[in-house]
């Protein structure tokens, strides 16, 4: 059975997919076999970090499964070659179109949260993986609430905001409803002059939850502008030394 | 119905001197008199084939009103014109009386003549508005028989027109109303991006008309609820109470819905709660069973509201399983805790669903059906579901034979066909 992990945030633009890929990146570097499902079908980004471009994705994505026009697993992309990079694991990108006629039938019509559930336990299944890692849709929904219910490890992506610190006791709350085995929260975009630690005493005071890092503004990460995976291209940075010990975290029992 | 042929007048008087005047006039006219000073005794008018009737004014008050009640409450008698016969002195008695419900009145002295012209035009009165009456009962009849014969036609149109054809199943289903329209349906659809098969048998607890009503209803909410792409089970997390005792134990037992799951309770729950909310006075309720197939592996999820359980058969002919209750009636309870019950079809498997309809089929001897005759039938090997349903049917209706069929008789069967 494999480790599902969901990273979340209760508003947009907190660096969720960033975290998703880079912890995707790092843990594939340890051999194991990752799959990443972009379940923010209103507005799919994450492919752009692992420089799928849309003709590849014009195949098959998450939306075709949900319509019924393939299984899962056929959506499903090996993205581990173009990040240029030594790992030894591989990573399988299940990304959701970036077509407006696509993302309007799904505010339209919705679809049953059903077929996501079996179509991750699918690609568990299917592909052989080791960890199914969840990029959900800011704020709460239906697929949102699935996907955090059948998790092995909740992240919650906040950066010190009011508003972001009011929406992350509603998902924290939520989660603590579903019974989430391990929830961790990543803060980000840290104003450099802030005290790091003060800032995490007070995030864990706060929800009486772990944080697992805490990632300083990086100019570095803002000009990549998710072209790529920070962690690799800056291996040495602080922000990757805090990715490298957020995938620590998640595998430990 | 020409009643002014026979020309038979009823006098109705008590006192002889009154008649005596009356029978004046009437003795050179060309009708059959009889007179009646006794109102009880002239009860039945129509059965002593009276066309009029003639009433004296001098009949006591108290004797009128009974007159009046009599021509109400014995049926016929309202359709037999009244003229009152009084002197010319007596206007004020006349006008009681046609406060009462006389049709006409005469006054004396006259003559034959102007006494035959009255008869004759009341008659002629009373003629015409029978005549009418007849005719809109006619067409009253008509339209009647014709609105039924356009609702079993829209009732059929409830039923699907064609069932789903799935590679490696075949689906089957009879339909047999006892009346012009039923109250029992079946369906089956396709759901979840054509993943799922969906069928449902139901038997709305009436006849006649009204259970034709509710089966239009019932039917519909089932089918639209259905397609709703929104889950009931567990979104209720957002408002649930996490301080009760045992509040997180919930996540171990909410069921994570998987393909088609929340189409089925939805289906179930929504319409559930819809009758109870919207037509909990009138009585009505439905026995449902909602099937849920994954045709790529015979996964069967299913909600039982209160129907007869469906029975699962495999290739030889052994009972399998019976899917029995998971909930109470459609439109019974109010927020019914519907459970979703799981079974496994194998290849060459067949499940039959089937109204009570069936087993309580009756014939001319009083002898039903019964759940076991229908059982032994089933136990049978069938090469199709076809050929099941036809077994079925042949044996239903040799058993009725010309006895009448009471209740709606619906069935269906699936079998999972060997690749």
């Amino acid at each position: 059975m494999s480790k599902v992990i969901s990273v979340h945030s209760f508003r947009g633009g907190t660096g969720k997919s960033n975290t998703t890929a880079n912890l995707a990146t790092l843990l594939a570097m340890q051999g194991l076999r990752i799959g990443v499902v972009d379940t923010d079908i209103a507005s799919p980004g994450i492919h752009i970090l692992f420089k799928m471009n849309v003709e590849e994705m014009s195949e098959y994505s998450l939306n075709d499964y949900l319509w019924g026009r393939c299984n899962i697993e056929q959506a499903a992309y090996d993205v581990t070659p173009q990040l240029n990079a030594d790992i030894s694991g591989k990573i399988f990108l299940i990304p959701a179109s970036v077509k407006a006629g696509e993302i309007a039938r799904v505010l339209r019509e919705g679809y049953d949260v059903g077929l996501l559930n079996d179509g991750y336990q699918r690609l568990q299944q299917k592909l052989n993986l080791d960890v199914l890692l969840i990029d959900t849709h800011p704020g709460l929904n239906e697929e949102t609430l699935l996907s955090i219910a059948i998790s092995d490890v909740l992240i919650i992506v906040l950066r010190p905001d009011q508003q972001d610190y009011q929406g992350t006791g509603v998902t924290v709350e939520v989660a603590r409803k579903l019974d989430i085995p391990m929830m961790l929260l990543v803060i980000n975009k840290v104003p450099g002059f802030f005290d790091a630690r003060k800032v995490q005493e007070q995030v864990e005071h706060t929800y009486n939850a772990e944080v697992a890092a805490v990632l300083v503004h990086s100019d570095d990460m803002m000009a990549m502008g998710s072209s790529d995976i920070f962690s690799l291209r800056f291996p040495n940075h602080s922000v990757a030394e805090q990715y490298r010990k957020l995938a620590k975290r998640v595998m430990e029992e | 119905m020409a009643l002014h042929e026979t020309g038979r007048v009823l006098v109705v008087c008590d006192e002889d001197g009154t008649r005596t005047e009356i029978a004046q006039y009437l003795r050179n006219l060309p009708y059959v008199v009889t007179y009646a000073n006794d109102i009880h005794v002239s009860a039945n008018w129509t059965e002593l084939g009276s066309s009029i009737v003639l009433l004296d004014s001098t009949l006591a008050d108290d004797q009128s009103s009974k007159f009046f009640a009599l021509r109400q409450s014995v049926d016929g008698n309202s359709q037999v014109p009244v003229i009152v016969f009084a002197l010319d002195t007596e206007q004020q008695e006349v006008e009681k009386l046609m406060q009462l419900g006389a049709d006409d009145y005469i006054l004396t002295p006259t003559t034959p003549v102007l006494l035959q012209a009255r008869i004759e035009s009341i008659l002629a009165i009373t003629q015409l508005r029978l005549h009418e009456h007849d005719h809109l009962k006619d067409e009253m009849t008509l339209k009647l028989e014709h609105d039924l014969q356009v609702a079993r036609r829209i009732q059929a149109g409830f039923l699907p027109r064609v069932l789903p054809q799935v590679e490696g199943w075949e689906i089957s289903a009879r339909f047999q109303p006892a009346r012009e329209v039923a109250g029992d349906f079946y369906d089956a659809f396709m759901l979840s991006q054509n993943r799922r098969i969906a069928f449902v048998i139901a038997d709305v607890v009436d006849k006649g008309i009204p259970a034709a009503l509710f089966m239009a209803l019932v039917r519909s909410l089932t089918r639209a609820f259905a397609q709703q792409n929104y889950s009931l089970s567990w979104t209720d997390v957002l408002g649930a109470d996490t301080s009760a005792p045992g509040a997180n134990r919930k996540r171990q037992k909410r069921t994570m819905p998987s393909t088609g799951t929340s189409s089925l309770l939805n289906a179930v729950l929504l319409t559930n709660n819809y009758i109870v909310d919207n037509h909990v006075d009138d009585n009505m309720f439905a026995t449902l069973f909602f099937g849920l197939l994954d045709p790529s592996n015979g996964q069967l999820a299913y909600i039982n509201a209160g129907h007869n359980p469906p029975f699962i058969y495999d290739a030889s002919g052994n009972l399998k399983a019976a899917l029995k209750n998971t909930g109470a009636a459609l439109g019974m309870f109010p927020n019914v805790d519907y459970t979703i019950a799981n079974a496994q079809m194998e290849p060459g498997d067949l499940l039959f669903a089937y109204t009570d309809g069936v087993t309580e089929a009756r014939a001319a001897s009083g002898d039903f059906v019964t759940e076991k005759r229908l059982l032994s039938l089933l136990a049978e090997p069938a090469t199709s579901a076809t050929t099941l349903l036809d077994r079925v049917d042949l044996f239903l209706q040799d058993f009725m034979k010309n006895a009448v069929q009471f209740d709606d008789i619906t069935m269906m069967a699936i079998r999972y066909t060997h690749d």
